[in-house]
């Protein structure tokens, strides 16, 4: 509906501080949710039964940015039509949101050196992903970075936002993990490195032969993939053309730090949340935390996109129900679950720590554990699942049992009983291998993809 | 009827010195009764002058008969029976007389009284005081500067330094020792000392400090420095091990009880080992005497401890059922090890909702242990217990102590918990070893809690206990407001963090987004901060108590006290 009356109108702005802005790139540029991506472009899988963009574009509003850049690539119209529905294109709208699309884009890169080109940020804007669920307030930080600006002109140009969790934190995603050498007075970075797949780090010795004081060595940070960036980001990719990622242009920085004499900052939070999800563990696990309200204030029963098909209410042990939600009798949730508007459980039901989306049916005597079960699913009698995600409108017959692991992608039909052993994906899309190249211009490249046995069925 | 009764009196104050502890106990217990029922008698109805004004209690009766009631001077007739064979009217004029004189005397005393009022209670607190101050222990009696002064003198004797009061201290519980735990009491000492053994001092320090926490760990870690006390000991020329070794403990049981008063365990505890080092048989040679002590001493721990725990995890079984959900509060070894069996041995499918409370937050180390163990836990401040009881299907407890009138004493805020339970019909159980059990008293009021306490020797700060009629949450202030009777108009700010310790007031400081509000709470007058340390819970909150004996009533306790006096 039309925003009722109260438009804020463009007041008379006072003109010295710009309009904050961002640049939110609304594809990942691999191919780590295939084929679940496939069907769906990943800014918008839900997440809790929300979009996970809406979740970036709730954090980039709620932190003060009044204008957003989407670069789409992948199913673009998608996106646009989701974002066009959203109430994020409502006039009421503090955060303006405009769209830029191309099919060219094939990287983070591609992106930046874009911006350059059609000159869109006036000054220092803020650079997510569209798959970033955070709760962060960045003024701290962007207040930091501004200074530092001030101070040294142009050296700083950006500012990294971490995240403090120890090492096997759940939401802490292995293919992520990095050590970090920091100056502590300063918090500038020093060193920068990915640990995926290393069995010792190895630190240049000018780390610790140089003048800085007190040089901290850090593996306790999560990367939140949040970054202030200063105009000068894009101008550097484009002076570095074959500067494809973050990583590389951290990377590139870092090593001719002397040359350039550009430095990046970090920023640690250790009580607020964020997250990038960048595989279907992180997927998981980010879901978990949400239902479990650590995101707070991004919680379900917020409906903070406003949507009237997303208003739950929420109970003890972090149960939420939506509209229209029919329990049969006998069936207990347990805790963290959250149901969404119109499905209907059968009898005899336990579910526990699970996601269920808008319009399912769901059986009698079936144990869902740890289950993401998108819109219009629909799961005969007797069904197990654990850890499993089930997409858009499959079908889960009788008697069928999911390991962990399993991900059923749309309109899927499996069973009757059969059971699926660990990490089973099963897809209507055949594994195209030509697609592969793409996975090298994507932060998570030279991953080992994890098996996976695709079966085809109905 | 007051022959039998005026004469215990007597005879404890004239022969006190030589009674035997139990048996002035059993006097004392005897003269209070007496007191109380003269007192109804005098409220209840005009008794003759003689009963009216009995003589002062604590005064030996030699003393007070002469001087007689002042009373008694205008009733000519008083006392005396109406002999017999006087005519009708005889009597009834006598019995009119007897009336009009008694009427007139209560009147005269009624106006004395009141007229007297002021000077009554002089009268009466020099001679009270005097017979009680032998017996409140001095940890209750920080206002009282003759009672400091004498604790001073003691401590000074015994070589160990007196440990000074920090900050202001909420009016009500001025009587109570206020430590900070920045201050130690090992600043003002000479190291090495000379008469504190150094593992004392160190335990000590761990107590101070909240190093060691705990009933069980405090007795525990207690009863093991003593064993290495006794260890390095050496009987002196000329002396006899078991009188010079008591005499040798006393400085240093001081000193732990200057660190931190001492629980009701230790208290026990102690009062076991010199026991048993005073029996000790002279034929022993000083090597197997000190043997037989550790010997002794180990078989304590294990008994009373260890084994107990391990008997009360399995009776404790028995009210664990699948499905359950048992409420624990803080941190007790105990209930954490009968859940911890309950689940890994028995394999009993439960849920735990921990209740937690600042400052001390022990709950999170409960937490620690049942999650470690993979017990499904909920955790929950202390003010959100409402809110959780109705899933809650028992509630476990553990205990300080219990107290002779069935009382469980416990980390303040339990009787909370039992008072939101009671009102949710959710049972209480209370786990404790028997060793725990003392035989002192306290009632539910604060001001009676001054008094009550004789035999042990230390009053935890804070004694009391909410009356039922009380709204949960509110208790606090209304211990506050009743205690101070008129001077609640003068009453300060106080602010009442609800778990916490008359120790350290600055554990209440809470340090948040980097700013602590209470930070200069001293320089603040009209500020003050109370940390309490235990609360009393009332026998009628408590349903039952999970003993190394078996189940039982809170109420039971003075009998498991008989039973156990008899075997030891």
């Amino acid at each position: 509906g039309a925003g009722a009356g109260s438009a804020p109108g463009p007041d008379p702005q006072e003109e010295p501080p710009p309009p904050l802005q961002a640049v939110l790139v609304a594809d990942s540029f691999n191919r780590r949710f295939f084929p679940i991506s496939k069907d769906r472009p990943r800014a918008l899988l839900p997440m809790a039964n929300v979009a996970m963009i809406d979740y970036t574009l709730e954090f980039l509003t709620a932190t003060g940015v009044e204008e957003t850049f989407v670069f789409c690539c992948w199913k673009s119209a998608e996106i646009k039509e989701h974002l066009q529905k959203s109430k994020w294109c409502r006039h009421t709208s503090p955060n303006t949101v405009r769209f830029v699309t191309s099919d060219l884009y094939r990287s983070l890169g591609d992106v930046l050196r874009d911006v350059d080109a059609k000159s869109l940020v006036r000054s220092d804007f803020i650079l997510v992903t569209g798959d970033v669920v955070s709760n962060f307030n960045i003024s701290k930080a962007l207040e930091e970075h501004k200074l530092r600006r001030k101070m040294e002109k142009n050296v700083s140009v950006m500012t990294m936002i971490f995240k403090e969790s120890s090492p096997g934190h759940h939401a802490r995603c292995k293919e992520d993990d990095i050590v970090i050498a920091m100056d502590s007075a300063t918090n500038r970075v020093l060193h920068y490195q990915r640990t995926q797949g290393l069995k010792r780090f190895r630190f240049p010795m000018s780390l610790f032969q140089n003048s800085i004081e007190n040089v901290e060595v850090r593996h306790d940070l999560l990367d939140c993939h949040i970054s202030i960036c200063s105009p000068q980001v894009a101008e550097l990719f484009t002076d570095n053309f074959d500067y494809q990622t973050r990583d590389d242009f951290v990377r590139g920085l870092l090593v001719n730090e002397e040359v350039l004499g550009n430095q990046i900052h970090m920023h640690v939070t250790t009580e607020e949340y964020g997250a990038h999800i960048c595989n279907l563990l992180m997927y998981e696990a980010v879901c978990s935390d949400i239902i479990r309200r650590w995101v707070y204030p991004l919680t379900p029963e917020m409906n903070f996109t406003d949507d009237k098909n997303q208003s739950y209410t929420h109970s003890k042990h972090n149960i939420y129900r939506g509209v229209d939600v029919s329990l049969g009798h006998g069936s207990v949730l347990e805790e963290n679950v959250l149901i969404g508007q119109g499905t209907v459980i059968g009898s005899n039901c336990s579910i526990t720590n699970s996601v269920i989306g808008q319009n399912c049916r769901i059986g009698d005597k079936v144990t869902l554990d740890g289950a993401v079960l998108w819109d219009r699913v629909h799961i005969a009698d007797n069904v197990e699942i654990h850890h499993s995600v089930v997409c858009d409108e499959a079908e889960v017959k009788e008697k069928v049992k999911l390991k962990p692991r399993c991900v059923l992608s749309s309109q899927v039909v499996v069973g009757p009983g059969i059971t699926l052993s660990e990490g089973t994906v099963i897809s209507l899309h055949p594994p195209d291998e030509e697609e592969e190249d793409d996975d090298q211009f994507s932060d998570d490249s030279g991953v080992n993809k994890e098996e996976s046995k695709v079966k085809l069925k109905g | 009827g007051w022959g039998p009764g005026s004469g215990p009196p007597d005879g404890v104050c004239s022969q006190a010195p030589e009674l035997s502890r139990e048996e002035k106990l059993q006097l004392r217990k005897e003269k209070k009764q007496q007191k109380k029922k003269k007192r109804n008698e005098k409220g209840a109805s005009a008794e003759p002058a003689e009963l009216g004004a009995p003589p002062e209690p604590g005064q030996p009766p030699a003393v007070a008969q002469p001087t007689s009631p002042p009373a008694s001077a205008d009733g000519p007739g008083d006392g005396e029976k109406p002999t017999g064979g006087k005519s009708k009217a005889e009597l009834r004029a006598e019995r009119r007389a007897k009336q009009e004189a008694e009427r007139a005397q209560k009147q005269a005393r009624k106006a004395e009284l009141s007229q007297a009022a002021t000077t009554a209670k002089p009268r009466q607190s020099p001679t009270e005081p005097q017979s009680m101050v032998k017996r409140l222990p001095e940890h209750v009696q920080v206002d009282d500067p003759a009672a400091q002064r004498k604790l001073a003198k003691k401590l000074e004797r015994q070589q160990v330094p007196l440990r000074q009061d920090y900050g202001t201290k909420v009016n009500l519980f001025s009587h109570l020792h206020q430590y900070s735990r920045k201050k130690p009491l090992t600043q003002q000492m000479s190291i090495p000392s000379t008469v504190i053994h150094p593992a004392v001092v160190r335990l000590g320090l761990q107590y101070s400090q909240g190093i060691i926490n705990g009933s069980n760990a405090r007795c525990i870690a207690l009863l093991e420095v003593f064993k290495q006390l006794i260890r390095d000991y050496s009987t002196p020329p000329n002396e006899e091990l078991s009188r010079d070794l008591v005499a040798k403990l006393k400085p240093h049981i001081s000193f732990l009880n200057q660190c931190r008063p001492l629980s009701a365990s230790m208290g026990n505890a102690i009062k076991f080992l010199k026991k048993e080092i005073s029996c000790l048989p002279d034929t022993l040679r000083e090597e197997e005497a000190k043997e037989k002590l550790q010997d002794v001493i180990d078989k304590y721990l294990r008994e009373k401890i260890v084994l107990a725990a391990e008997a009360i995890s399995r009776s404790a079984f028995e009210k664990i059922n699948d499905h359950d959900v048992i409420l624990v509060y803080g941190c007790s070894s105990l209930v954490n090890r009968t859940l911890c069996d309950a689940h890994a041995k028995k394999g009993r499918a439960f849920r735990v909702i921990v209740v937690d409370s600042r400052p001390r937050l022990e709950g999170r180390e409960t937490l620690r242990r049942l999650v470690r163990k993979g017990i499904h836990c909920t955790y929950v401040m202390i003010n959100a217990i409402s809110y959780v009881l109705p899933e809650v299907s028992k509630v476990l407890l553990g205990a300080h102590a219990l107290l002779a009138n069935g009382s469980v004493m416990s980390r303040v805020g339990t009787s909370q918990i039992a008072l939101v339970s009671k009102a949710y019909n959710v049972p209480v159980l209370v786990c404790c070893e028997t060793y725990k059990f003392c035989e002192r008293v306290q009632t539910d009021s604060f001001v009676s809690n001054e008094l009550g306490m004789a035999s042990v020797p230390f009053l935890p700060p804070g004694t009391f206990s909410p009356t039922p009629c009380w709204a949960p949450g509110r208790q606090w202030w209304c211990v506050l407001l009743q205690g101070q009777e008129g001077e609640v108009l003068s009453l300060p700010l106080i602010l009442m963090a609800s778990p916490l310790s008359a120790d350290d007031p600055d554990d209440l400081i809470v340090l948040r987004k980097g700013q602590a509000q209470l930070g200069g709470w001293a320089e603040n007058k009209s500020l003050r901060l109370l940390n309490l340390v235990y609360d009393v819970t009332p026998p009628d909150l408590v349903d039952l108590v999970i003993t190394d004996l078996g189940m039982i009533p809170c109420t039971s306790v003075p009998v498991v006290l008989r039973v156990k006096n008899v075997d030891q």
